[in-house]
């Protein structure tokens, strides 16, 4: 129902980063073009264009949340691939086919994890894998890369619509106002705001 | 509904507040029109933030007009002039209320789960037709919730999902085919940020009534609220901020041509601030909430 981004850049759901990026940048040539035609197909391309714009940036959002974990070429080859499809649930009952539990296992079971959201149950699951074999590195790794998801990416110093990021004196710090107190009671609040407001 | 997702009034321009303020008496006004004149008294911030990001998914601008209030006939103020989009979402709203109901009686709050339910009773029936598999999902999701409480599961992750799933499925119907992977992801974190919220707020009050709550079962020991945020303080912090760094993140992605001014200080501002009173780090001003 809703417009899947791999289907308006044409590529196939299982396309890698490189061939969205190719596919990306050959639509947005043509019709970076085309919109200076005259008349409705000038419109069509504009429109087009940013519609390309919009399933680029959603496309590479999805590739990176499906490429959390890798595929570390065993027996469980199969099973990050259907964690890379979106096939979750099959995923799962493999993997809880599974009767030996060791730090792999809890690799992968991490990686369904990270894929549903539940980041904390994600976050468990490396650790014991991580206890079970602390040399693999590239469990940690994939740690490290989880806890700086949680503690959120990027600077906001970039003001927005006229708010700006990182301030100290944020609100109820400095009390609150007889709005406050009125806002539960619907009456009081219409009154105070009703008649000239605060 | 819950209150949680509501701006920071001491750091909202005011140009933003009056749109919010706008918002809010359109959807009172609407159900006013298609439900009943009672029905107005469930207008909330929650369904106000539903309707801005809908008539941003649908890029729909809203027409303002000045118009009087039930509450005060002397004086015209701005209002958003309801359309399909609020129609839907206080249709949203029937649904999201009566499951709401029902939780609360099977949670022993009888007198006001039965006097909710029977209040949305009637727009329930109506709205549950026009969105069938919506319902049945919510059915579907509260059982589950249901299930998870009775067994006493103690992982976060699992037990907020059922919450989060409602919200996202909500707005990814009347998103229709406008609905993305960001937003998706909005929605979820959102749904998981309340039901934590919520769970946190109610630490007391789920005690005292012997009710389920996931952070008792995880963490035990449970005095007062106080006492357990202190004593839990690290894990329960970092559950909240792991869940709110991830709506900021997924914010920064969205586009919000419609109230985005609205909806940057409800998403930097309000949430932080509702997060921070719950945590007891901020004196607590607000305690009504339906």
């Amino acid at each position: 129902m809703q417009k899947n981004p791999f289907v308006i850049l044409k590529v196939s759901e299982n396309a890698t980063q490189q061939e969205v990026y190719e596919a990306y940048a050959e639509l947005k040539e043509k019709y970076s073009n085309d919109r200076f035609l005259e008349g409705e197909k000038g419109k069509k391309a504009a429109k087009k264009l940013s519609e390309v714009e919009e399933a680029y940036a959603e496309a590479m959002e999805i590739l990176k949340n499906r490429s959390f974990i890798e595929d570390t070429g065993s027996m469980y080859g199969g099973i990050a691939k259907l964690i890379k499809e979106g096939k979750l649930n099959e995923a799962q009952d493999r993997l809880d086919d599974m009767t030996v539990r060791d730090a792999e296992w809890h690799y992968y079971q991490a990686g369904i994890y990270h894929a549903k959201n539940w980041l904390n149950e994600s976050k468990a699951q490396l650790e014991i894998a991580i206890s079970m074999e602390p040399s693999n590195t590239k469990y940690k790794e994939t740690l490290d890369k989880l806890l700086k998801k949680m503690n959120g990416q990027g600077a906001y110093s970039e003001p927005r619509s006229g708010y700006e990021r990182n301030r100290e004196d944020m609100s109820n710090a400095g009390g609150c106002t007889c709005c406050d107190f009125c806002l539960g009671f619907l009456c009081a609040d219409a009154c105070c705001n009703c008649l000239g407001g605060c | 509904m819950f209150g949680y997702v509501f701006v920071d009034k001491p750091n909202l321009l005011i140009k933003d507040y009056s749109l919010y303020r706008a918002y809010y008496c359109g959807i009172c006004k609407c159900l006013g029109k298609n439900r009943s004149q009672l029905m107005r008294i469930t207008t909330s911030y929650d369904i106000t933030f539903l309707d801005i990001l809908l008539h941003n998914v649908f890029k729909k601008t809203p027409v303002l007009s000045n118009e009087v209030c039930i509450l005060n006939p002397f004086k015209k103020k701005p209002i958003v002039k309801w359309d399909d989009i609020t129609l839907s979402s206080i249709e949203a709203n029937d649904l999201l209320m009566y499951y709401k109901a029902v939780d609360m009686i099977a949670d022993k709050d009888k007198l006001k789960g039965k006097t909710l339910k029977n209040l949305v009773k009637k727009g329930y029936k109506k709205s549950r037709k026009k969105y069938p598999q919506l319902d049945e999902l919510l059915k579907k999701q509260y059982e589950k919730l249901s299930l998870m409480e009775k067994e006493k599961e103690t992982s976060i992750d699992k037990v907020a999902d059922c919450f989060a799933v409602i919200l996202t499925e909500t707005v990814k119907t009347l998103s229709k085919e406008r609905f993305t992977y960001d937003l998706g992801q909005f929605c979820y974190y959102i749904g998981k940020w309340i039901y934590i919220i919520d769970a946190l707020d109610d630490l007391d009050k789920d005690f005292n009534s012997g009710n389920y709550n996931v952070f008792i079962e995880r963490c035990g020991n449970f005095k007062n609220k106080k006492q357990f945020i202190d004593d839990n303080r690290t894990e329960i912090e970092f559950i909240v901020a792991g869940v709110y760094n991830q709506i900021k993140d997924i914010f920064e992605r969205l586009k919000f041509d419609i109230g985005d001014g609205i909806m940057t200080n409800i998403v930097w501002y309000g949430l932080n601030t509702q997060s921070l009173i719950v945590l007891g780090r901020l004196p607590e001003c607000r305690k009504t909430r339906l």
